[in-house]
C-alpha cells in the first residue's frame, strides 16, 4: 500500500514570460513598453502612463494602482517634469535630478522594473534610454501598530509587530539603535517572491548560525510565503518532533532581548509573527513579564508555570491510572467518594477522560475560530456541558470534570501558544498508556517524552538544555529568573562570543 | 518519500500503540465500580479448627443527578464467611459479592481474643503479609469479646469502626502496633510481642438510647505468636514507656491524699542499659520527661523551682508505679518480654545472649531491673496555685 503513496515525478511549471526577464532595457520606449505589457497580460491594475517630458522627450510611468503614492507622483513626478521651464531635451540623469524625490534608483533590465512595479515602486522610462528609474513612491494602506493580542503583558511596551516588512524593521531598530544590528535581505517564493529578513547583532550572535540560518533559507523553494509559518516547517530541526523548534514572536521587544542573547531573528513580510532561533524548551516559558516585573514574582510564577506544564500533561493520565490500576495509592477517605462518584458512571475511567478531554479541545477550537459575541455564547454552553449536564446525566463523575479544568487551566499557563498545543497534544498518548499499563505506562510515556526532548535540536542548541547538558550558571534563567544585576553573562550556547552583557556586582547596596 | 514517511511513521506508532492495548493491556486493570472495598476485617476462632472472617465492605452510594446522600455517614455492610484460613475464607466471602473484594484500603485487622489465644496467629496474618493488596503497615487489634462485635458497632464522628480504632492508635492511645511492627516484634530476640486490646464500652445517653462505642482499653500480651495474657491501662502504659513509645500525653501525679497535678509531656525518652556482672543480669531503664503543667490540684506554689522540683518528684514517682506494675504483670507473671531487654543484651552481650537464648524465659524473671525516671517541667504555666 506504501507504493501508492510513493513519490510521482513532480512538474516543474515554468512562470510565462520568464524568457523576457533577464533581458536590458530596450532603448525604444515602444519596444519597452511592449514587454512590459506582455510581461503584465492581464493584469487591470498596472498603470502604463505615457507623458512628454517638457512637451518634447517621450517618457513612461508605470506602476500598479494601489501600491505607489499616487499623489505624489502628481506633484513630485509629473508636475515638474511637465512644466514647460525645462527648454531642452534631456537625459535621464537629469531628469531624476528635475524630480523632487530622495529616493531614486537606476533599473536597467526588465527584472529589475518587475521588482520594483511589483513593490510599489513606480518606473520612469523614457526614449532613446537603455535605463529606467525607480521611484521611491511605494505606500499601500498598512495596519496601525496595536497591542499584541496573543501575547498581552500585564507590564510592558504594548507594540506589536504589524504586517509591513519595513515598519518591523523600524521596530527593531527603535530598540537596538546600535549599527551593530544587522540584516540579511532575502526573497522567497517564485509567486509571491515575499522579502525575508535575517536580523542579527554583529558580535554578539555566532557567524556560523547565521551561515546556517541563510543556508537552510536558500534550500527553501516554494511558490510562496504567506507566513512564517511556511518557512519554519522548512527549517526546522525534527519535522516529526510535535515541540516547536523555533520561537515566534509578535513582540518587538521579545525579538529585540532575543538578538541580544546572539539568537537570530527571522522577519517575513505580510505577517506579524517573527521566528527566533534558536531556542530551548525553557524559551516557551519565559513570558515578556519576567523581565518587567519583579524578579521575586517572576520566578515563582516561572516555577508554576512549569508545575502546571507537568500538570496539564499527565493530570488526566494519573487520574486514570490511580482510578482503574492503583486504588491503593489514594488515601481512603477520597477513594470512598471517589467510589461513590463514579457509581453511576457506565465508562472505565480512560474513556470517560478521553471524552471529556477531547469534548473540552473541541470547546477550545470552537472558541477560538468563533466571532467574539459567539466565542462567549460557546463558552457558556460548554461550562455547562461539561459541568453539569455530562454529570447529571452520569456520563462522567464530577471529579473527572475538576481534572479536566484543572488541566485546562494548566495547559493555558504555557505562555507561548505553540508549545501549549504540543503539550496539551501529547497528553492523548499518555492517557492511553496510563489507561492500559497504569502507571507503568504513564512513566513509560514521560521516558519517551524527556528522550525524545534530549535528542531535540534547536539550529544545533540542544533543546532541553541548561538541564541536558547541564549548565549550572544558566540556571539562572530557566526555573527561576535571577536578579538583574546576576544576569550578568549571555547564555552560552548562543552568546559565548561577547560573554558579558553588563558590569558585574551592579547589586544596589550602601558604599562601604 | 517524505509523506510516505511520515505515514509509515504514524501507521507504526499506532500499530505500537495497539499492541500495548491488545496485547498487554488492561489484564490487571480493575475500575473503581468493579471492586468492593473493604474498610475493616475481624476474624473469629469457629469449630472444627476453622476461622469466620467478618469484613466491612463500603457501598458506594450513586451521587448522580444531583442529589446529595441525605446523611454523609458512609454506608458500609457487614458479611462474613467460614473458612480454613484467611484466604479461604476470603474466598468464601466473594461469593456473595458481584464485585471483588478489594483488600488495599483495609487498614485494620481485629483477631478475636479466642483465636489469639490459641495461637498460630502468625499463620493468619500471613495472608495479610504476603497478598499484594493488604498493607503493611494496617493495624492489627486483639478484641476482648468476638472481633465480629467491634466491627458492628456504627461510630459518632468516624465512618466506620476501622477508622476510628487506626485514628486512635495513630494519636497514641494504647500502643500503635502496626503489622510491620508485630512481626519485628515476634521475630526479635525474645518473641515477646504486644497488640492493643478493644473492649466495647456501653454508655448511657439522656435520651435513653445505648451509646455504644470500641475503646482501647489495655494490651494484649504475646509470646511469638500466641496470646498468653492482657493488662490493664496503667500497666499498658508503663510498658509502652519503657519501650520508648508514647501513650496519652498527660500523667498525673498525688501529692497527697485528694490532691492532683498533671502534667503534659512533650518529649519523652527511654534508654535500656543492660548489664550483666558476677553472672547477674540487671537493666537500669533511663527514662527522661519534659513536659508543661496543666492542671494544679494541689496547694503547691509552682512557680518556685523548689516546688517544681517536688512536683517533679510526685510525678516520676506515679511514673515508676506503673512501670513497676507492668514488670510485675509481664516480666515476672507472664515471663515474656515486649519490654525489649532481649535486644538489649543480645546487642551488649552477643556472646552471653547465645547462652540463654534457648531458656530465656527462666531467666528473664530472674533479671533484676532498676528504673530511674527524670521528669522536668519545663512550662508551670501563668497562675501560682489555685483558687481558693
Amino acid at each position: 500500500m506504501f507504493r501508492i503513496l510513493k513519490k510521482r515525478p513532480q512538474k516543474q511549471h515554468p512562470i510565462e514570460g520568464m524568457s523576457n526577464r533577464n533581458l536590458p532595457l530596450s532603448s525604444e520606449l515602444d519596444k519597452n513598453l511592449q514587454i512590459l505589457k506582455s510581461i503584465y497580460k492581464g493584469c487591470i491594475d498596472v498603470i502604463y502612463h505615457p507623458f512628454l517630458i517638457a512637451g518634447k522627450t517621450k517618457a513612461l510611468l508605470v506602476y500598479i494602482d494601489g501600491l505607489s503614492d499616487t499623489e505624489q507622483i502628481d506633484s513630485s513626478v509629473l508636475a515638474p517634469l511637465m512644466s514647460k521651464t525645462i527648454d531642452k531635451s534631456i537625459n535621464l540623469q537629469e531628469t531624476c535630478e528635475n524630480i523632487q524625490l530622495s529616493n531614486i534608483r537606476v533599473v536597467k533590465t526588465y527584472d529589475d522594473c518587475i521588482k520594483n512595479i511589483s513593490n510599489g515602486n513606480p518606473i520612469l522610462l523614457m526614449e532613446h534610454e537603455e535605463q529606467g528609474a525607480a521611484l521611491g513612491l511605494a505606500k499601500w494602506d498598512k495596519r496601525s501598530i496595536i497591542e499584541p493580542e496573543s501575547e498581552s503583558v500585564i507590564r510592558g511596551p504594548r507594540e506589536g509587530f504589524v504586517e509591513t516588512l519595513g515598519v518591523n524593521i523600524s521596530m527593531l531598530r527603535r530598540k537596538i539603535r546600535s549599527p551593530n544590528l544587522k540584516m540579511i535581505k532575502m526573497n522567497i517564493g517564485s509567486y509571491s517572491d515575499t522579502s525575508i529578513i535575517i536580523a542579527y547583532i554583529e558580535g554578539i550572535a555566532n557567524q556560523s548560525l547565521i551561515d546556517e540560518v541563510q543556508n537552510r533559507l536558500q534550500k527553501v523553494e516554494v511558490d510562496s510565503v504567506l507566513e512564517s509559518g511556511y518557512i519554519e516547517e522548512l527549517i526546522e530541526d525534527n519535522v516529526f518532533s510535535p515541540f516547536p523548534q523555533l520561537l515566534d514572536t509578535e513582540r518587538p521587544d521579545v525579538a529585540s532581548a532575543n538578538l541580544l542573547e546572539g539568537r537570530v531573528v527571522i522577519l517575513v513580510d505580510g505577517t506579524p509573527f517573527v521566528l527566533i532561533a534558536p531556542v530551548s524548551f525553557f524559551s516557551f516559558f519565559q513570558a515578556p513579564d519576567d523581565y518587567y516585573q519583579r524578579y521575586l514574582i517572576s520566578s515563582v510564577i516561572r516555577i508554576m508555570r512549569l508545575f502546571f506544564m507537568l500538570i496539564s500533561v499527565f493530570l488526566p493520565s494519573l487520574y486514570v491510572a490511580v482510578s482503574s490500576f492503583h486504588q491503593e495509592m489514594v488515601p481512603t477517605t477520597l477513594l470512598l467518594s471517589m467510589a461513590s462518584l463514579r457509581e453511576s458512571v457506565p465508562f472505565t475511567a480512560l474513556i470517560e477522560a478521553l471524552i471529556m478531554e477531547i469534548v473540552f479541545e473541541a470547546l477550545r477550537e470552537a472558541g477560538l475560530r468563533l466571532p467574539k459575541q459567539i466565542g462567549a455564547a460557546v463558552s457558556i454552553v460548554g461550562a455547562l456541558v461539561i459541568g453539569q449536564a455530562a454529570v447529571q446525566a452520569g456520563l462522567v463523575s464530577p471529579l473527572m470534570v475538576i481534572v479536566v479544568a484543572i488541566t485546562g487551566i494548566a495547559s493555558f499557563m504555557v505562555p507561548r501558544y505553540s508549545e501549549g498545543i504540543a503539550l496539551r497534544l501529547i497528553r492523548f498518548p499518555i492517557m492511553m498508556l496510563a489507561g492500559t499499563m497504569g502507571l507503568h505506562g504513564l512513566v513509560f510515556g514521560f521516558i519517551a517524552i524527556v528522550i525524545h526532548l534530549c535528542k531535540l535540536r534547536s539550529f544545533g542548541v540542544p533543546y532541553l538544555s541548561p538541564i541536558a547538558p547541564t549548565i549550572g550558571r544558566e540556571m539562572k534563567d530557566a526555573f527561576i529568573r535571577s536578579p538583574w544585576w546576576m544576569l550578568n553573562t549571555r547564555p552560552h550556547l548562543t552568546g559565548r562570543i561577547n560573554k558579558y552583557r553588563q558590569a558585574p556586582n551592579q547589586q544596589p547596596k550602601p558604599k562601604k | 518519500m517524505i509523506l510516505c514517511r511520515i505515514i509509515k511513521a504514524i501507521l507504526s506508532f499506532f500499530l505500537v500503540l495497539s499492541q500495548c492495548v491488545l496485547l498487554t493491556g488492561c489484564w490487571d486493570n480493575k475500575e473503581l465500580n468493579q471492586l468492593a472495598i473493604i474498610v475493616g476485617a475481624a476474624i473469629d476462632k469457629e469449630k472444627n479448627n476453622k476461622i469466620k472472617l467478618t469484613v466491612q465492605v463500603f457501598l458506594p452510594q450513586s451521587q448522580s443527578g444531583g442529589q446529595q446522600s441525605s446523611s454523609s455517614k458512609a454506608q458500609v455492610e457487614i458479611k462474613s464467611a467460614v473458612g480454613t484460613n484467611l484466604a479461604d475464607a476470603a474466598s468464601n466471602l466473594q461469593r456473595e459479592y458481584s464485585r471483588r473484594l478489594f483488600w488495599g484500603h483495609c487498614k485494620t485487622y481485629i483477631f478475636g481474643r479466642s483465636l489469639s489465644e490459641k495461637g498460630n496467629l502468625g499463620r493468619q496474618i500471613d495472608f495479610i503479609d504476603r497478598h499484594p493488596e493488604p498493607r503493611e503497615e494496617s493495624r492489627l487489634y486483639v478484641s476482648d469479646g468476638k472481633a465480629s462485635d467491634i466491627l458492628q458497632l456504627s461510630p459518632s464522628l468516624e465512618k466506620y469502626v476501622g477508622d476510628v480504632l487506626r485514628k486512635m492508635s495513630e494519636m497514641h492511645v494504647g500502643a500503635n502496633i502496626t503489622l510491620k511492627d508485630f512481626e519485628l516484634m515476634v521475630t526479635s530476640e525474645g518473641g515477646g510481642a504486644l497488640l492493643p486490646l478493644i473492649k466495647i464500652k456501653h454508655q448511657n445517653n439522656d435520651d435513653r438510647k445505648m451509646n455504644v462505642s470500641p475503646i482501647i482499653g489495655g494490651t494484649a500480651i504475646f509470646m511469638r505468636d500466641k496470646m498468653i495474657g492482657r493488662i490493664n491501662e496503667v500497666e499498658s502504659k508503663g510498658l509502652l514507656w519503657v519501650r520508648n513509645q508514647n501513650e496519652l500525653p498527660e500523667i498525673t501525679g498525688y501529692p497527697k491524699k485528694g490532691q492532683t497535678i498533671s502534667l503534659y509531656l512533650k518529649r519523652t525518652k527511654t534508654n535500656l542499659i543492660p548489664k550483666i556482672e558476677k553472672g547477674k543480669w540487671s537493666v537500669t531503664i533511663y527514662i527522661s520527661k519534659e513536659g508543661m503543667i496543666v492542671q494544679n490540684g494541689s496547694k503547691i506554689n509552682i512557680m518556685s523551682k523548689k516546688n517544681t522540683k517536688r512536683v517533679e518528684n510526685y510525678i516520676e514517682k506515679d511514673v515508676s508505679i506503673s512501670i513497676e506494675k507492668a514488670l510485675k504483670q509481664v516480666k515476672d507473671g507472664m515471663k515474656v518480654d515486649p519490654f525489649g531487654f532481649a535486644t538489649a543484651f543480645h546487642r551488649k552481650y552477643p556472646k552471653e545472649w547465645e547462652k540463654v537464648k534457648d531458656h530465656w524465659e527462666v531467666v528473664l524473671p530472674d533479671i533484676y531491673v532498676e528504673t530511674k525516671v527524670k521528669v522536668h517541667v519545663l512550662e508551670p504555666g501563668l497562675s501560682t496555685t489555685t483558687l481558693e
